[in-house]
C-alpha cells in the first residue's frame, strides 16, 4: 500500500512537472507574441521583454531540463516573426542560458522563492537583472545586429526590456503557490485586492480623462500596492502588480492612458520605468512583512518550545508528590476491592458490597481526575485562547501543587470571592504560571533562616480602574532580595541550585503575551508578594463556572 | 478490660473509610482517626489493640507520632502503611521499635496478619503487665517480718541461718518462708526469687 501512495505521489509531482512545463511554453508565446508588438524602430527591437523573467523563473522551480522548453519555444517564436533559422537560434539559445545561469546563481546563494527576506529581493535583482537580462540581451542583440555600430546602443535597450520583463513576471511566478490561489484555498479577500487594483488601474488608463489629471493620478498605484504587500502575502502582491501592469501596458498600446502621449518609445520607457518601480517597492514592501511576521512566529514558537520545556521541568519536581496523590485512591479501590472479595467468600449477601463498589468507582474516578489534571497541565497547546474563570485555573494549580506542599507542612491557602473571574487567556499557559509562581512561593518559604514555614496565600480578584482580573501570591520567606526587583524575571537569575532560572523568565513573557503584567513587590508581611493583572474578558453563561 | 480496637490514623478520608472496610470484613473493632493530634486526644495507655498508622500525615509524620505514643505510655503495637517513596522512613520507624510497615496499595492478607500478629503482641504485653501487677500487689501484701524472709531467701540464705540472724526459731522462718510463697503465688523457693526478681521494685535489687 505503501508503494502505490508513492506511486501517486510520483506521478502527481510529474503531473505537475509536465503542466509547468506547458505552462512555461504557452506563457512565452501569449506574453512574446504581445510583447513583440511593442517594436522600436528598426530592426524591431522589443520594448518588453518578457522572456527572460520567464525562463529565470520557471527554470529555478522547475529544474534546468525547462531551458529546452524555453530554446524551442523562443526559436519559434523569433521564426514566426520572420527571424533567420541562426538568429532565431541563437535568440532562443540566450534565453535559456539566461534561465539557468540565474536559477542555478540563485539557488547557489541561498535564494528563498517565496521572498521571505529582504535579502531574497536583493538576490533576484541582482542576479535578474544584472545576470540573466544581460546574457538574455547579449545573446538578443549578436542576432539581430550582429557586430555592428548600433550594437552598443541596441544591447542598452535590450537589456532594459529584459530587465522590466523580468521584474514584473519574474516575482510572480516564483512566489506563487498554485495551490493557495484556487478559490476555495484563497481568502476571498486576496482576490478582491487583485481586482481593486485591475479596476483602479483601467479607470486611470481607459476611462479617457485628459492626461494632465491621469499621468499624477497614476502614481496612486504606489500607495495602492503597499496597502496590498501589507496586507497579503509576497505572491499576491506581485499577482496584483501584474494585474495592474497588464492592463496598463495594453492601455497604452491601444494608444490609451496618461502615457499615449509623446509617441511609442518614449511612452513605453517611461511606462516601463513607472512599473518596474511599483514592482521593486511592492515586492520590497512585502518581503520585509513577510520577514517580519517569520520574526515573530519565531518568537512566538520560540517562548512556545521554553513555556513547554518549563512545563515539564515543573511537573517533574512534582512528579513525587503526583504519584503519592494517585497512590491514595487506588490504595483505596484496592482495599474496597479485596475487602468486597473477603465478604463474598464468606457469603455476605450481595447487597452488603453495593457501598464498597461504589467506592471502588469514586476512587477510580479520583484517579483519572488527577492523571487527566496532569495531561491537562502538560498539553502541548496550539495557544488557543478562551473565555476562563481564573479561580478554576487557581484552583487547577492548586490541587497540581498542593502534594508538595504538604510534604513539607506548608500551608497554602485559596481565597476567591464567589463571582467569577473571566480572562481570555490559554488556559495551559496561565496555569503553568501559577504553578511556576506556588513553587517559587514555596522554596522561598523553605530557605534555611525563614522565620516560619508558611502559609503561602494566593487570592484572586476584580480590580476597577483599571478593569482587570488579579492574582496575589503571597509568601512568608525572607522577602525579595535587596536592589533591583526587574532582575528575577530576567533568564538565567536563579536562587535554587537545580534550577533553570528560566521559570519566572517564561512566567513573564506568558503573561505579557496575554497583554497583562507580573510584577514583585514586597508583602505587608514582610514575604514577596507576585502580582498577576490580566485584562478582565466580557462576561460568558457558556463558560461560567459552577 | 477494653474491646481489643484497631487505630486506624490516615489523612486521607478515602484510604481511611477503604482500609476500615477492609479491617472490619476481618472482623476487628475499628476506630478511625483523620489527624494525629484526634488519636492523641483519645487513645490512652488502657486501650488494647493495635495502631495502624500513614507514615506521611499533616503536622507530624509518622515517626513523630509514634515519640508522642510511647511519650504517653501507649504500648501498643504501630503497624505503618506506607505511600510510594515513603520506605526510608517506614524502616525508621520500624528501628525506633515498630511492629512493621505495608506499602500501598498492599495486599488484605498481608494487612489481616500484621494486624493480627499486632494484636497478639498487644495480648501478650497486657498478659506479662498484668502478672507484674500482681507480683507488685503480692509484695505489698507482704508484712515486714515475711519481706525481711523474703530478702534473706533472696540472699540465697538457709532457714537455719535465717533463724539464727533474724533471731527467731527455724520453725516461724519456715512459716513465714510458706506465706511468703503463698502471697506470691510460687511454686518453690527458686520460682519465688525469680517472680520477685522481676518486679519492678527488685529489679535492681542487689543483696
Amino acid at each position: 500500500m505503501g508503494a502505490t501512495a508513492m506511486n501517486r505521489g510520483a506521478e502527481a509531482q510529474w503531473g505537475r512537472w509536465l503542466i509547468g512545463q506547458c505552462v512555461t511554453a504557452l506563457l512565452l508565446a501569449v506574453i512574446g507574441v504581445a510583447a513583440l508588438n511593442f517594436t522600436l524602430g528598426e530592426p524591431a527591437v522589443p520594448l518588453f521583454w518578457p522572456a527572460s523573467g520567464v525562463a529565470l523563473a520557471m527554470t529555478f522551480r522547475l529544474g534546468d531540463i525547462t531551458a529546452g522548453v524555453v530554446f524551442v519555444v523562443v526559436a519559434l517564436l523569433h521564426l514566426g516573426f520572420g527571424a533567420g533559422p541562426s538568429e532565431a537560434v541563437l535568440l532562443g539559445g540566450a534565453t535559456a542560458a539566461a534561465g539557468v545561469i540565474g536559477a542555478r546563481l540563485l539557488r547557489h546563494f541561498g535564494f528563498d522563492r517565496r521572498f521571505g527576506r529582504l535579502r531574497d529581493v536583493g538576490l533576484f535583482v541582482v542576479i535578474g537583472a544584472g545576470v540573466s537580462s544581460s546574457v538574455g540581451a547579449l545573446g538578443g542583440t549578436l542576432g539581430m545586429v550582429g557586430i555592428a555600430e548600433s550594437f552598443p546602443e541596441i544591447l542598452g535597450i535590450c537589456w532594459a526590456a529584459d530587465s522590466i520583463g523580468l521584474l514584473l513576471i519574474g516575482p510572480f511566478l516564483l512566489a506563487v503557490d498554485v495551490d493557495r490561489i484556487l478559490p476555495r484555498r484563497a481568502p476571498w479577500s486576496h482576490s478582491l485586492w487583485i481586482a481593486g487594483g485591475a479596476l483602479l488601474v483601467l479607470l486611470i488608463y481607459g476611462s479617457g480623462m485628459p492626461g494632465a489629471i491621469a499621468l499624477p493620478l497614476s502614481y496612486i498605484v504606489f500607495p495602492y500596492a503597499m496597502l496590498v504587500a501589507l496586507r497579503c502575502s509576497p505572491a499576491v502582491t506581485m499577482m496584483t502588480v501584474v494585474a495592474m501592469a497588464a492592463i496598463a501596458l495594453s492601455c497604452t498600446a491601444a494608444e490609451k492612458g496618461p502615457f499615449a502621449q509623446a509617441g511609442m518609445p518614449l511612452d513605453v520607457f517611461s511606462l516601463h520605468a513607472h512599473l518596474a518601480m511599483l514592482a521593486l517597492t511592492a515586492l520590497m514592501l512585502a518581503s520585509m512583512r513577510a520577514e517580519r511576521d517569520a520574526a515573530e512566529t519565531r518568537a512566538r514558537e520560540h517562548l512556545a518550545a521554553l513555556a513547554r520545556a518549563g512545563r515539564l521541568d515543573a511537573m517533574s519536581m512534582m512528579a513525587a508528590g503526583i504519584a503519592h496523590q494517585i497512590n491514595q485512591p487506588l490504595c483505596a479501590v484496592s482495599s474496597y476491592a479485596q475487602g468486597a472479595r473477603r465478604l463474598l467468600r464468606e457469603g455476605h449477601s450481595t447487597a452488603e458490597l453495593d457501598r464498597a463498589l461504589e467506592r471502588i468507582v469514586a476512587g477510580n474516578e479520583k484517579a483519572s481526575d488527577i492523571v487527566r489534571r496532569i495531561r491537562t497541565f502538560l498539553r502541548s497547546g496550539e495557544g488557543e485562547r478562551a473565555t476562563e474563570d481564573a479561580r478554576e485555573l487557581i484552583r487547577d494549580s492548586v490541587q497540581l501543587i498542593r502534594p508538595e506542599y504538604g510534604d513539607h507542612g506548608v500551608r497554602l491557602e485559596t481565597d476567591c470571592n464567589d463571582t467569577a473571574l473571566p480572562v481570555e487567556v490559554d488556559a495551559v499557559a496561565l496555569r503553568q504560571v501559577l504553578v511556576n509562581l506556588l513553587q517559587n512561593a514555596l522554596e522561598w518559604v523553605l530557605v534555611p533562616g525563614a522565620r516560619a514555614r508558611g502559609p503561602v496565600r494566593i487570592r484572586g480578584r476584580r480590580v476597577t480602574n483599571p478593569d482587570c482580573v488579579e492574582i496575589l501570591i503571597e509568601d512568608t520567606g525572607p522577602g525579595l532580595p535587596e536592589g533591583d526587583r526587574e532582575r528575577l524575571f530576567e533568564p538565567l537569575v536563579t536562587r535554587r541550585a537545580d534550577g533553570t532560572g528560566l521559570g519566572l523568565a517564561i512566567a513573564r513573557s506568558l503573561v505579557e503575551a496575554h497583554d497583562g503584567t507580573l510584577t514583585a513587590e514586597d508583602a505587608p508581611g514582610g514575604g514577596a508578594l507576585m502580582r498577576i493583572r490580566l485584562p478582565a474578558a466580557a462576561y460568558t453563561h457558556g463558560r461560567q463556572a459552577a | 478490660m477494653t474491646r481489643e480496637t484497631v487505630f486506624l490514623v490516615d489523612d486521607d478520608p478515602d484510604v481511611l473509610d477503604a482500609v476500615s472496610f477492609l479491617l472490619s470484613t476481618g472482623g476487628y473493632r475499628v476506630e478511625t482517626f483523620d489527624a494525629p493530634a484526634v488519636l492523641l486526644d483519645q487513645v490512652t495507655s488502657e486501650d488494647a489493640g493495635c495502631l495502624v498508622l500513614d507514615v506521611r500525615l499533616p503536622e507530624m509524620n509518622g515517626l513523630e507520632l509514634q515519640d508522642a505514643l510511647r511519650a504517653r505510655g501507649i504500648q501498643m503495637p504501630i503497624v505503618f502503611i506506607t505511600g510510594h517513596g515513603d520506605i526510608p522512613m517506614a524502616v525508621k520507624a520500624v528501628n525506633a521499635g515498630a511492629l512493621d510497615f505495608l506499602e500501598k496499595p498492599f495486599d488484605d492478607d498481608q494487612l489481616l496478619e500484621i494486624v493480627a500478629k499486632g494484636l497478639e503482641h498487644d495480648r501478650e504485653r497486657r498478659e506479662q503487665a498484668a502478672r507484674y501487677a500482681a507480683i507488685e500487689a503480692a509484695l505489698d501484701s507482704l508484712t515486714p517480718r515475711e519481706s525481711e524472709v523474703m530478702e534473706e531467701i533472696l540472699r540465697g540464705k538457709l532457714n537455719k541461718i535465717i533463724a539464727a540472724d533474724l533471731e527467731m526459731s527455724v520453725r516461724t522462718v519456715e512459716v513465714h518462708r510458706a506465706r511468703v510463697l503463698e502471697k506470691l503465688g510460687a511454686r518453690n523457693g527458686s520460682d519465688m526469687v525469680r517472680l520477685v526478681l522481676s518486679s519492678e521494685r527488685y529489679r535492681d535489687w542487689s543483696p
